[in-house]
């Protein structure tokens, strides 16, 4: 039994130290996901989540690996009502929406491997399409296999190794391209 | 068919596709995204992205600064499923419009009237309560009673609702009630005598009270008839027709309007 186990019962139970522990190790995860789909809103997004994920901890069971899947569920549906609901604002309040691209000088070629930080790691994920995004973040960031991605989706294991395998083309076409604002077609 | 064609496939562009060299198998993708294939080991066009994974990868490790203590706290208080502040202020705020909503409504149709008898009563008396006059049950019954009457008294004098003439205080036909007292208290008649001597002078000798009728038991009290000595003489034959016992109560009892 790996130690996430019996610290989740502990929080279940009421322990605000196993609760914290456990906010403690997903947490960056999460608001790293979160950053890379909402940009300046993913510390509320990720406060919402965690509250949601709450309400209905007392009733989980399953591994580190399913909390994670089920974290991200979470996530995912927090973020899409955050959009509906931001789609419902008048334009000129839709703050957060758009994920910042800091500026990069020069080829994005520059970007030399020791050199590409998060943020601007992030902003070239923020230029793919959504479901593509989606699933590079999922994969890399939250750590979840194809399988679990599929179900967080809701689509077919078939259909996110498509997905994934086109957002790494265009990831490395983007991170060749000289001017970074070119538009990038399949 | 001229001797051009014999060159033509010759002049056409070499049929093999050019490389697609972003081309990678699917083993290749899983390793890059699981993070097992550094960029040195990465395909020439995919290092960047071999970077670009292994930095995320690494941002997701690190803490982040938050504060712990107020979200672990909100999380306690959401798994104990207590409502958010603003939750329950909402639902007062409801209950308090809903409250005044009913009021308003109750007081509306109060003041129109408008409610059933039994409601009307009870609403007129709350609102007076509050200083708010609105009409009364009995406010559109033009001048009748406004006493509710009883079934029985209305079923016992039930033929006196006929004889809508009520004696009058002033008429001076309060003497001949007063003379009838005065012989029912001080007569020497005992029973039936008594009784019959009684009713005599009530009908103006139209009464036939004391006469024996077969069947009749006299001496035992009805409790059906209030246990008048006398037996077969009613009110209405004792007063001479004058008789308005009841009638009030039966008009009321009509006058009333549900």
């Amino acid at each position: 039994m790996s130690p996430f186990e019996p610290r989740l019962r502990a929080a279940q139970d009421g322990d605000d130290d196993a609760l914290g522990e456990i906010w403690r190790t997903f947490n960056p995860r999460l608001v790293l996901f979160l950053r890379g789909r909402a940009g300046d809103a993913a510390e509320d997004l990720a406060s919402e989540t965690w509250i949601r994920a709450a309400r209905t901890l007392g009733r989980f069971s399953g591994s580190e690996t399913d909390f994670r899947a089920w974290l991200f569920t979470i996530a995912r549906r927090t973020l899409i009502d955050h959009y509906r609901a931001a789609a419902r604002r008048p334009q000129e309040h839709r703050v957060g929406l758009v994920v910042e691209r800091p500026e990069t000088e020069g080829d994005a070629a520059d970007l030399t491997l020791a050199a590409l930080d998060t943020q601007r790691a992030l902003a070239v994920v923020s230029r793919l399409p959504t479901d593509q995004a989606d699933v590079i973040l999922l994969r890399v960031v939250a750590g979840l296999d194809t399988k679990r991605v599929a179900q967080i989706l809701g689509k077919r294991e078939g259909a996110v190794r498509v997905l994934q395998h086109r957002a790494l083309r265009r990831l490395a076409v983007l991170l060749s391209e000289p001017t970074r604002d070119r538009d990038v077609t399949q | 068919m001229s001797w051009a064609d014999d060159f033509r496939f010759d002049m056409e562009p070499n049929p093999m596709p050019p490389l697609d060299v972003l081309a990678i198998d699917a083993r290749t993708a899983e390793r890059l995204l699981d993070g097992q294939l550094p960029p040195d080991d990465a395909p020439p066009e995919y290092r960047t992205v071999s970077a670009l994974v292994a930095a995320l990868a690494a941002a997701a490790a690190q803490p982040i600064p938050g504060d712990e203590a107020a979200v672990v706290a909100a999380m306690r208080r959401a798994s104990e499923g207590r409502p958010r502040r603003s939750t329950v202020k909402r639902t007062m705020r409801m209950m308090t419009a809903g409250a005044l909503g009913g009021v308003l409504l109750l007081g509306g149709l109060a003041g129109a009237g408008a409610l059933p008898g039994a409601a009307q009563g009870v609403a007129a008396d709350a609102l007076a309560a509050l200083g708010v006059t609105v009409p009364g049950p009995d406010a559109a019954n033009d001048g009748h009673a406004d006493v509710r009457g009883r079934s029985a008294d209305v079923e016992t004098t039930s033929e006196a609702t006929e004889t809508p003439e009520t004696p009058d205080a002033d008429s001076g036909e309060s003497g001949h009630g007063a003379t009838i007292s005065d012989v029912a208290r001080n007569t020497d008649a005992e029973g039936v005598a008594k009784g019959a001597e009684i009713s005599g002078l009530a009908s103006g000798g139209q009464s036939q009270a004391g006469v024996n009728v077969p069947g009749s038991t006299p001496d035992t009290p009805d409790p059906a008839n209030g246990g008048t000595a006398g037996g077969g003489s009613t009110g209405e034959d004792a007063s001479g027709g004058h008789s308005s016992a009841g009638s009030g109560n039966a008009d009321s009892g009509l006058a009333h309007r549900p």
